[in-house]
C-alpha cells in the first residue's frame, strides 16, 4: 500500500499551492456564512453602549502593521462604534512603533468619523517609546512624555480636548487591540491595577486563550475572539467590512486543515498496521 | 580616576537597587510627592528606550557597512540594507515622518513586508499541522483532538450542523485552558520577583560585565 | 492622601527577599539540595553543537524576543545563559555561530557574553567565528532576519531560547526546512503549542530558566531556582487555603481584592 504512506507525504509545496487557492477564492467570491454574536462580543458591544457623553476613551493602536490586517477591521469597527457615540471624546495614542499611520486608516475607513472634529471629539497624541515604562510614564502624566500631537504637531494643551484630562484618572475606557498579548498585559499592569480603568481589546488570534485567562480574573473587561469575534462586531454595527470576508476565508482553511488532520492520520495508521504485519 | 569611580560595579548596583525600591515604594505608598519624582524616573526610562532604539539601528548600520567594505559573503544584501536605512533616515530627517517619501515606503515596503511575514504563519501551521499531530502517543493523541476540536469549532460550516461544539471549545478554553495558564503566569511572575530580587541584592552578574 | 499598597503584596515582596536570602547563603556554603529532575535538551544542546560541527555548517541562536526590563527578562537572561555555554562549546571546536537579536539593549550583553565565553574556552580568537547581529525591535522583521540567516548560511543546528512569540513556529518551520537540528525553549504558554511537535528537544516553561541556571554553573542563579519552588509552594498553599475558605463561604476573595 505505497499510497497509503504517500497519504502522509505530501510535498509542502502542494500543500502551500492549495492553501494559497483556499485563501484567495473566498476573497473572489463572497461566501454568506450564518453568525450570532457570541458573548464576548455582546460585552465589548455592551460596553461602548454604555458610554456616556463627556466619558474619555483611550484608544492605544498597537497591532503594528504587521498585525493590521488580521486586527485592522476590528479596529475600524471599534472606532466607528465610539464616533457613533454623541459626545464621547477618543484619544489615540500608540505605544508600538510602526503603529501611528494606523490611525488616520482606521479615522479614514470609519464612516461616523467626517462627524467628528479633531481637537474637540478626538485626538492623535502619538507614539511612545519604552514600552511598559512609556505605559507608565503616560498613565502618572501625559505632559511628561507627550507634549506636541501627532497629526499637526501642535502643543497638545491648544486643544479643547486635553483640558481636564491629565493622566489615567481622568479615562473612563481603554481600548486596546494589540499584535502581542504581552502589550495588553502591560495595560493590565501599568493601568487597570493601579488606576481600575476597564480595558477591552482585541488580543492577537493565537493568543485568546491567554486573554482568556485574564477575562476570567475581572482584568479584562472585554474581548474580540478572532476573526469570528471581528465579523460579529461588524455584524452588530451593520457593517460588511474585512473581518466579514476574514470569516469566509477561515472557513475554508479551518475544513482544510481537519482534512490534512484525518488524512495524515488515516496513512500513519495503515503505514503502521502494514509494518506490524510485515 | 572620575571614571573609574563610576564604572565601579557597586555604584551600578545601588543605583539599580535604589530605582528598584523607589519604584516599589511609589507601588506601595500612594503619595503625591513620591510619584511626581516616579513620574520623572519614568520620563527618563522611556528617553533610554528611545536611546536604544537609535543605538540599536547605528549597530545594525555599523554591522552591515563593514560587511560591505570588506565584501564579505552575500556583502550586497547588505549593501541594499544600508541603502534603504539611508533613504529612510534622511528622507525622514528632511520631510518628517509625515512626508511623502517615507510614507511611501511606510506603505509599500515595511507595512507589506510585515503583514507577508506574519501570513506566513498560516502557511506554516497547515504543514506543522499535517506533518507533526499524529495520533502516535497518548499525549500527542490529546494535544491532536483538542486542536481538531477547538479548529472545528472556529469553523462555521461544521458549527450549523455541530452547535454544540462551541461549548465544548469553550470549556476547553475557559477550564482547562485557563487553569494552566495561571499556573504559568504565576511561575513567571515568581521568576520576575526572584530577578528583581536578586538585581536589588546586586547578584545579577549578567547586567554588569 | 496618603494610601498603601495591598500588604498581601508586600508580604510576598519581604517573603521573597527573605527566601533568596536565605538561598543565597546556603549557595555560599554549598548546602543547596541539587536539582533532582534531569532536563534531556540541556543534553542535546551538547548534541546540536557537535552536529555543526561534523558537518562543518554553523550554528543559529537567538535569546529571544524579549528585553531586560520586561516581566519577561527570566527569559531572556535564561537564554543568555544558554547562549554563553553554546559559545563556550563552539569556541572549543571553532564551529560559527550566528546570534540575532531583537532589542538593542541586549546586543551589547550578547556580544560580552560571547568574548567571555571564548576567553573562558580558552580560544579567544573563536570569537572571530561568533557574530553576534542586531536584527529588528520589530517582531517580524526580526523573524525575516532570523530565518534569512539561516537559510543563507545552511545553519545545521537552530538553537532558540527566550521569550518567543508567534515568530517560534516560523523559525521551527524554517529550521525544519533547513534540515537544522532544533531546540526551542519558551515559557510563553501560548507558543509551547508550536515548539513541542515541531523541535527536536524542548525546554517549557520553568525548564528554560532551570537549563539558565545549570548551564550557567553559578551557584546563586541555581540557589534562584529552589527559592521559585520555595514560593510556588506557598503559593500552592494559599491557593488551597482560599479554595478551602471559598468553600466554607469565608469572603477572602473580597479580602484579597480590598472589597
Amino acid at each position: 500500500m505505497g499510497w497509503a504512506k504517500k497519504m502522509g507525504e505530501i510535498s509542502s509545496k502542494w500543500i502551500y499551492i492549495l492553501l494559497a487557492i483556499l485563501l484567495v477564492i473566498p476573497l473572489l467570491v463572497p461566501i454568506p456564512l450564518p453568525l450570532t454574536p457570541s458573548h464576548y462580543t455582546m460585552e465589548v458591544y455592551e460596553t461602548i453602549e454604555s458610554l456616556k457623553p463627556g466619558d474619555n476613551v483611550l484608544f492605544v493602536i498597537d497591532t503594528g502593521t504587521s498585525g493590521w490586517p488580521a486586527l485592522g477591521p476590528g479596529v475600524i469597527a471599534l472606532v466607528e462604534h465610539l464616533f457613533r457615540k454623541d459626545g464621547v471624546k477618543v484619544f489615540f495614542v500608540e505605544f508600538e512603533s510602526t503603529s501611528p499611520p494606523l490611525v488616520d486608516r482606521a479615522v479614514a475607513a470609519a464612516p461616523s468619523a467626517s462627524k467628528k472634529k479633531y481637537g474637540e471629539d478626538w485626538i492623535h497624541l502619538g507614539f511612545v517609546a519604552g514600552e511598559e515604562t512609556g505605559k507608565a510614564s503616560f498613565a502618572a502624566d501625559i505632559r511628561k512624555v507627550i507634549s506636541v500631537d501627532y497629526k499637526y504637531g501642535k502643543p497638545i494643551d491648544e486643544y479643547p480636548i486635553m483640558k481636564n484630562v491629565k493622566n489615567m484618572n481622568d479615562f473612563k475606557l481603554i481600548v486596546e487591540p494589540t499584535n502581542a498579548i504581552t502589550w495588553m498585559e502591560q495595560a493590565i499592569r501599568q493601568w487597570y491595577t493601579p488606576y481600575h480603568v476597564p480595558i477591552i481589546s482585541i488580543p492577537p488570534f493565537l493568543d485568546v486563550p491567554w486573554a482568556e485567562n485574564y477575562y476570567r480574573a475581572g482584568q479584562l473587561k472585554a474581548y474580540l475572539a478572532g476573526t469570528s469575534g471581528l465579523a460579529e462586531y461588524e455584524k452588530l454595527l451593520g457593517m460588511y467590512g474585512d473581518a466579514t470576508r476574514g470569516l469566509a476565508v477561515m472557513t475554508t482553511t479551518h475544513t482544510y486543515a481537519i482534512i490534512l488532520f484525518v488524512i495524515g492520520n488515516i496513512s500513519y495508521f495503515l503505514s503502521r498496521r502494514k509494518k506490524e504485519v510485515k | 580616576m572620575t571614571s573609574e569611580i563610576f564604572k565601579r560595579k557597586e555604584l551600578v548596583f545601588a543605583l539599580i537597587a535604589f530605582l528598584g525600591l523607589w519604584l516599589f515604594l511609589d507601588y506601595s505608598v500612594v503619595e503625591p510627592g513620591v510619584q511626581s519624582v516616579t513620574a520623572d524616573i519614568l520620563k527618563w526610562a522611556t528617553l533610554l528606550g528611545g536611546f536604544m532604539l537609535i543605538y540599536g539601528g547605528l549597530e545594525a548600520l555599523r554591522y552591515h557597512s563593514k560587511v560591505v567594505y570588506k565584501k564579505q559573503r552575500n556583502w550586497y544584501w547588505s549593501a541594499y540594507f544600508v541603502a534603504i536605512v539611508l533613504v529612510y533616515v534622511f528622507s525622514g530627517l528632511i520631510q518628517g515622518s509625515k512626508g511623502m517619501i517615507p510614507q511611501w515606503l511606510f506603505n509599500n515596503m515595511l507595512d507589506p513586508a510585515s503583514a507577508t511575514m506574519y501570513s506566513i504563519l498560516a502557511f506554516y501551521i497547515i504543514s506543522a499541522l499535517y506533518r507533526t499531530l499524529r495520533l502516535r502517543s497518548i499525549e500527542l493523541a490529546i494535544l491532536s483532538l483538542v486542536t481538531i476540536i477547538v479548529v472545528a469549532a472556529n469553523d462555521p460550516i461544521i458549527t450549523i450542523y455541530v452547535p454544540q461544539l462551541t461549548a465544548v471549545r469553550d470549556w476547553f478554553i475557559s477550564v482547562p485552558n485557563v487553569g494552566a495558564n495561571r499556573g504559568f503566569v504565576i511561575g513567571a511572575a515568581i521568576g520576575a520577583i526572584f530577578l528583581g530580587v536578586r538585581v536589588f541584592l546586586g547578584r545579577e552578574r549578567s547586567l554588569v560585565r | 492622601m496618603v494610601s498603601f499598597a495591598h500588604p498581601l503584596t508586600i508580604a510576598i515582596l519581604a517573603l521573597a527577599f527573605i527566601i533568596s536570602y536565605y538561598n543565597i547563603r546556603r549557595a555560599k556554603i554549598g548546602t543547596l539540595p541539587t536539582l533532582r529532575r534531569k532536563i534531556p535538551a540541556v543534553d542535546a544542546i551538547e548534541q546540536a553543537v557537535g552536529r555543526a560541527t561534523e558537518l562543518g555548517r554553523p550554528i543559529i541562536f537567538t535569546p529571544g524576543l524579549s528585553s531586560l526590563e520586561t516581566i519577561d527578562a527570566p527569559q531572556t537572561l535564561a537564554g543568555l545563559s544558554i547562549l554563553s555555554y553554546v559559545s563556550k562549546l563552539a569556541a572549543k571546536t571553532k564551529t560559527p555561530i550566528f546570534v540575532g537579536v531583537s532589542k538593542a539593549t541586549i546586543l551589547p550583553l550578547a556580544q560580552e557574553i560571547v568574548k567571555m565565553a571564548c576567553l573562558e574556552a580558552g580560544v579567544p580568537e573563536a570569537v572571530e567565528t561568533q557574530h553576534v547581529e542586531y536584527l529588528s525591535d520589530q517582531q517580524f522583521a526580526y523573524a525575516a532576519g532570523y530565518i534569512g540567516i539561516m537559510a543563507r548560511e545552511k545553519a545545521a543546528s537552530n538553537i532558540f531560547t527566550g521569550t518567543l512569540w508567534a515568530e517560534s513556529l516560523i523559525f521551527a518551520e524554517a529550521g525544519h526546512a533547513a534540515g537544522c537540528f532544533q531546540i526551542g525553549g519558551t515559557a510563553v504558554w501560548t507558543q509551547m503549542a508550536f515548539i513541542v511537535p515541531t523541535c527536536d528537544f524542548v525546554l517549557l516553561g520553568e525548564e528554560l530558566m532551570a537549563a539558565g541556571a545549570i548551564l550557567s554553573n553559578d551557584p546563586e542563579q541555581i540557589s534562584t531556582i529552589v527559592s521559585h519552588d520555595f514560593l510556588r509552594l506557598i503559593a500552592i498553599a494559599l491557593v488551597l487555603i482560599a479554595f478551602a475558605l471559598t468553600l466554607l463561604k469565608v469572603p477572602v476573595l473580597s479580602y484579597i481584592n480590598g472589597g
